[in-house]
């Protein structure tokens, strides 16, 4: 066992304990603190794939946004201090059965794809993973750049900003 | 020519009949558009049958091999003039009901004949499901506006019924024109099918049209839409139902179906005939208990249609025959039952037979032509009906697609025992007896009324003692729908 | 891409004339020169005239059959706008950004009908989606409209989610790693678990966009939550056009693998037929019997999908068009009356002969009677099926749910002429209105006489390309 495997054996076992706690803890601000360390635990999976741009997406994304969406919508809305409520019978049995579902399905594809794992002779025609790299590629118009859906998501975010301040911004008195 | 002269004038003048806006002017004018009709009917009828006049075919839908085809042979020709003949008779005979936004009344009453007249005229099965349809819009309105009390439910069954029929014939429509070598939906086309579709296909897409041209005629036990709808629609609709719509349904299974699927018509010939048997005896039965005039006439009608289908199964050329002529005898002869009943319902505001007696002494004309059109009813020679339902007993009697053709010929002779019995009884209700607070002011008919029942029974008189040019007008198709259905 | 282009630019452009004009009928009619632009636009780049040539690398793929479902969606935005476009002003007092964001809507919608990427796909459909959104929670002081736009967006959401992990099990199973759609082509990708569960999961969400059973949950809340105008919209434009887009996909992606999803679709299809049709029997709002009655339309849709031939293709344009023009009249209609319930029309035929007669006519259409459009929509998605030689039995549900269908667009009609009361209209409709509302109710009848009129355009363009 090398370095390398024991940091990831720490990540794994880091996120899994976190993931956990989150699911069990009784105290709904709890959970939401458990769920930001296990996503900064997959942050850090990332690092060690040497995917800086994913991680940090990873961080930008989950930490620095959802997470604290999910804290502010708490806040907002239930007491965080109380104890929630222990959930209801059926309801476990389905999210069990659920999660075994999902298990066995996770297990079925990584079986049969046990052996799909990138050559080492691949490495010498990797493509660059760099963030630069990847800003050059989403920006370039060549045969392989994304410049297209790069453009057509900046209409999609206009159409949700526009969206935003026509939900947000408050009616003029006196009209209806 | 003449056959899309007979689409267009209706369509066209009930069209512009919507623009009218004064009850006399639209009684009028439907009046002379449907003599216009019956004037190009009657011409269709002397040309030569080679003519091509008689033969329109344009395209119209190229890409789904559907033309606009309409042709006149001799079943389409009976049919078309007893379309054209009714109407002019029914305008005449209801020329005195008074209707609200009578414009709209009338404009739908010719639009329905348009679609009637597609119908039969229709050479393309496209074409054909499309005035099918057609048909049935209007009525739907019609009755729907100017019915009874009950009229939105009972027509509103009719319409599902009808509907549901329909659009299962659709799927066998375009299942066979799938099946047919040229992909297309022309009349020629079809009747080569009996070649490329197996005897166990046949089997089963025989009922996905047969459903729509059963509940049309109806047969039992398809029949419950009938006799409600009847009852609620206004007589002017009522008599286009049972005279001309319920003729469609016999209609579709002479020339859409029964050359067309020789072997399917065949193998069910038996199971189809005994349903009719069993609804003509029905029928028959619960006619004798009715005590509404309306009813009554509904439920003959079911007995009379099954004897005309039973003798189509039975695959025989004077059964055939007789049932081309037969079709038009019943339209003539309903209709003039009809007549009467309105008058009578128009007059004492009751259609039950118990309330009514006497009448013969204040209303002797009335009474004359009404025994006249009943006996005719019941087949009594020397009346029209007398020569269609001879010929159809001796075709299925005849008959040799059927091992049980005596056992069908003695059961449907039952109920004509039976028609008898009910027609006289009516009579005798109505007619005969003493009279009461209700029939002790009837007066006799009027002028339009004697015109349309005195036409009424010339035709009845004429057909019965000289059949011969009704006869020679649809020996060809019935010859040539039988070398078609030929399933050997 | 003229429509991409010029539907972007005159959002943003529609944005602005918010801020330049508060005239209302200024800012109508900048979207109805918009559009306008956009069916020429439309047009132009099916002649083979573009703005400006952009490289998309494949990304897009312009052919005929895209085109013309943009020209009908374009089409029929046009002739909604202006029918209902005063019934806008209505909802609340951001008139330049709804168009605003309708032209956004319709950006998604040329991109979901020409994409030829998975990921183009998404963006198109995420496009169409998040508007929609906002449209449907439009009416800030309406509680309903509100708990609409939550539940449309959060169930909108999850088969978002849904579709992205199919998008990921399919580039996965592409050997190359690619989200180009005719990779996916057996004979450069096999058919193993993976590549199967990313279709069924593809094929879940587009269901749920299209409001198919058993993904349609959301489908009546939302229609009879929003805003009549903007249900309007959404039940018409935007679910045609992602049913083309749907077609599409299966079509370019997924059309040698057929026998295998069948089974799945003929599934859905008689499960949004039976669910659609006898649901909608039960209703008491006409608004909610729209809804209902989507579904159902939904499900004939569908067998398009099924199918998969050059029918199927036809059908659905001829589909979308006549589906598309009824559906938007009757709501023009029903927008302007006081009363949404069966009863509230009643006597609106001797009040307002016009509107009842023009919706006479699409209400037939929409059952499929002849001589309207929808007969023959129908009449191509009935024959595609049984063009196939399997499935028969689907066909024969189909056409009883269609007689079911009659049931519920009767009820309007009945009781339109048949049954006595007030049927009032909000306010006296304009002269413009009923012309306007006639002119659709031409175009559906000349479809019924005479589908030739479009589709042999279609099917000219589709075979000598």
């Amino acid at each position: 066992m090398n370095a390398s495997a024991v940091v990831f054996y720490i990540l794994s076992a880091f996120i899994l304990a976190t993931g956990l706690l989150a699911v069990t803890s009784r105290k709904i601000f709890r959970t939401a603190i458990w769920l930001l360390f296990s996503l900064t635990g997959v942050a850090g999976l990332y690092f060690w794939l040497g995917m800086q741009f994913i991680a940090a997406v990873q961080v930008v994304v989950y930490v620095g946004g959802i997470v604290v969406l999910i804290i502010f919508s708490i806040f907002l809305t239930q007491q965080s201090g109380k104890d929630l409520p222990s959930p209801l019978r059926r309801r476990t049995v389905f999210s069990a059965l659920a999660a075994c579902i999902g298990f066995a399905l996770t297990c079925l594809l990584l079986s049969r794809y046990s052996s799909f794992r990138v050559k080492e002779s691949d490495y010498d025609f990797a493509p660059d993973m760099s963030i630069s790299a990847i800003g050059n590629q989403l920006l370039s118009t060549s045969e392989h750049g994304y410049v297209l859906p790069f453009e057509v998501i900046s209409i999609l975010l206009l159409a949700a900003m526009i969206g935003c301040i026509v939900i947000a911004m408050k009616s003029k008195p006196g009209d209806k | 020519m003449i056959p899309v002269l007979l689409i267009v004038i209706p369509l066209v003048s009930g069209l512009l009949g919507f623009f009218l806006r004064s009850e006399k002017t639209a009684r009028g004018w439907a009046l002379l558009s449907s003599l216009v009709t019956l004037a190009v009917t009657l011409w269709g009828v002397g040309v030569d049958k080679t003519s091509p006049l008689l033969q329109a075919n344009v395209e119209w839908l190229p890409d789904l091999g559907s033309r606009f085809a309409v042709g006149l042979d001799g079943l389409s020709l009976i049919l078309s003039l007893l379309t054209a003949v009714s109407f002019p008779l029914i305008f005449i005979a209801t020329w005195r009901d008074q209707y609200k936004r009578a414009w709209n009344f009338y404009a739908l009453m010719l639009l329905s004949q348009a679609g009637l007249l597609g119908v039969f005229v229709a050479t393309d099965a496209l074409l054909f499901y499309f005035f099918w349809e057609l048909a049935l819009i209007p009525v739907y309105f019609l009755c729907s506006q100017w019915g009874g009390e009950r009229r939105i439910a009972a027509t509103f069954k009719f319409f599902v019924y009808t509907f549901v029929g329909s659009l299962l014939m659709l799927v066998g429509i375009i299942w066979l024109y799938f099946h047919t070598p040229d992909h297309s939906f022309s009349m020629e086309s079809f009747y080569k099918l009996r070649s490329t579709i197996s005897n166990s296909d046949q089997t089963w897409v025989f009922w996905l049209l047969f459903v729509a041209f059963a509940i049309k005629m109806p047969i039992w036990p398809l029949h419950t839409w009938q006799p409600d709808t009847y009852e609620q629609s206004p007589t002017a609709t009522t008599m286009v139902l049972s005279a001309i719509m319920v003729k469609m349904g016999v209609f579709g299974v002479i020339r859409w179906l029964a050359p067309v699927l020789p072997i399917g018509t065949w193998a069910w010939g038996d199971t189809v005939s005994v349903a009719c048997i069993i609804g003509m005896v029905y029928a028959s039965l619960i006619a004798m208990k009715q005590d509404d005039l309306k009813r009554l006439v509904a439920y003959s009608s079911i007995a009379h249609v099954g004897l005309m289908a039973l003798a189509i199964f039975a695959t025989d050329q004077s059964g055939m025959q007789g049932v081309m002529i037969q079709m038009f005898n019943h339209g003539i002869n309903i209709l003039g039952m009809w007549i009467v009943v309105d008058l009578i319902e128009r007059q004492f505001g009751t259609r039950k037979i118990s309330q009514l007696g006497g009448l013969a002494t204040k209303a002797p004309g009335l009474a004359i032509l009404l025994v006249i059109v009943a006996l005719a009813n019941v087949a009594l020679p020397l009346t029209n009906a007398f020569v269609g339902e001879f010929l159809l007993f001796s075709g299925v009697f005849t008959s040799t697609a059927t091992q049980y053709n005596v056992v069908f010929t003695a059961v449907a002779m039952l109920s004509v025992i039976l028609s008898a019995v009910y027609t006289l009884k009516m009579i005798q209700g109505v007619f005969y007896g003493k009279t009461n607070a209700l029939t002790e002011k009837a007066v006799d008919i009027r002028l339009n009324e004697k015109v349309a029942l005195g036409v009424i029974v010339v035709m009845i008189v004429f057909i019965g003692v000289y059949p011969k040019p009704v006869l020679e007008l649809t020996k060809d198709a019935a010859d040539f729908i039988l070398t078609k259905m030929n399933y050997k | 891409m003229n429509a991409i282009l010029l539907s972007a630019v005159w959002g943003i452009v529609m944005m602005f004339s918010g801020i330049f004009t508060t005239s209302k009928t200024a800012i109508r009619n900048v979207a109805v020169v918009g559009l306008v632009l956009l069916v020429l636009g439309n047009y132009a780049d099916m002649i083979g005239y573009h703005l400006m040539t952009v490289n998309v690398h494949k990304m897009l793929y312009f052919d005929t059959f895209g085109l013309l479902g943009n020209l009908i969606a374009f089409g029929s935005t046009l002739l909604y706008v202006l029918l209902s476009g005063r019934d806008m002003e209505k909802v609340g007092h951001h008139l330049a950004e709804y168009f605003a964001l309708i032209f956004f809507v319709l950006c998604g919608v040329a991109i979901v009908t020409t994409f030829n990427t998975l990921l183009m796909l998404f963006l198109g459909i995420e496009i169409i989606s998040i508007p929609l959104y906002i449209l449907t929670g439009a009416d800030k002081r309406n509680l309903k409209s509100n708990e609409a736009s939550l539940k449309y967006f959060l169930m909108g959401a999850f088969s978002t989610g849904l579709m992205l992990l199919g998008i990921a099990f399919l580039y996965g199973a592409t050997q190359t790693g690619t989200f180009f759609i005719d990779d996916l082509w057996s004979g450069k990708t096999a058919v193993t678990p993976l590549f199967m569960a990313g279709l069924l999961l593809l094929l879940v969400s587009m269901a749920f966009k299209v409001s198919a059973a058993p993904f349609h949950f959301w489908t009546p809340d939302v229609y009879d939550g929003a805003p009549t105008v903007f249900t309007s919209f959404m039940a018409t434009i935007v679910k045609v056009s992602i049913f083309v887009g749907f077609i599409r996909l299966f079509d370019e992606a997924f059309g040698d693998s057929q026998e295998k999803w069948q089974v799945f679709v003929a599934i859905i299809a008689a499960a949004t037929l039976f669910i659609g049709n006898v649901t909608a029997v039960f209703q008491q709002s006409v608004k909610r019997m729209l809804a209902y009655s989507s579904i159902a339309q939904a499900g004939f849709m569908l067998l398009a999908l099924l199918a998969l031939n050059g029918v199927a293709k036809e059908g659905i344009i001829l589909y979308a068009a006549a589906y598309s023009i009824a559906t938007i009249g009757i709501f023009a209609v029903l927008i302007r009356m006081k009363d949404y319930t069966f009863e509230g029309f009643n006597g609106l035929a001797r009040q307002q002969p016009v509107l009842a007669a023009t919706c006479t006519i699409f209400l037939l259409s929409l059952a499929g009677i002849p001589l309207t459009g929808g007969f023959f929509a129908k009449y191509y998605m009935l024959s595609s099926v049984v063009a196939t030689g399997h499935y028969l039995w689907l066909v024969i549900f189909a056409v009883l749910c269609a007689a079911v269908s009659v049931y519920y667009y009767f009820r309007v009609i009945q009781a339109m002429y048949f049954k006595d009361g007030d049927g009032a209209t909000e306010a006296e409709p304009g002269l413009g209105f009923k012309g306007l509302l006639v002119v659709l109710a031409v175009i559906v009848v000349v479809l019924g006489v005479w589908p030739q009129s479009l589709l042999g355009q279609l099917s000219r363009l589709i075979y000598t390309w």
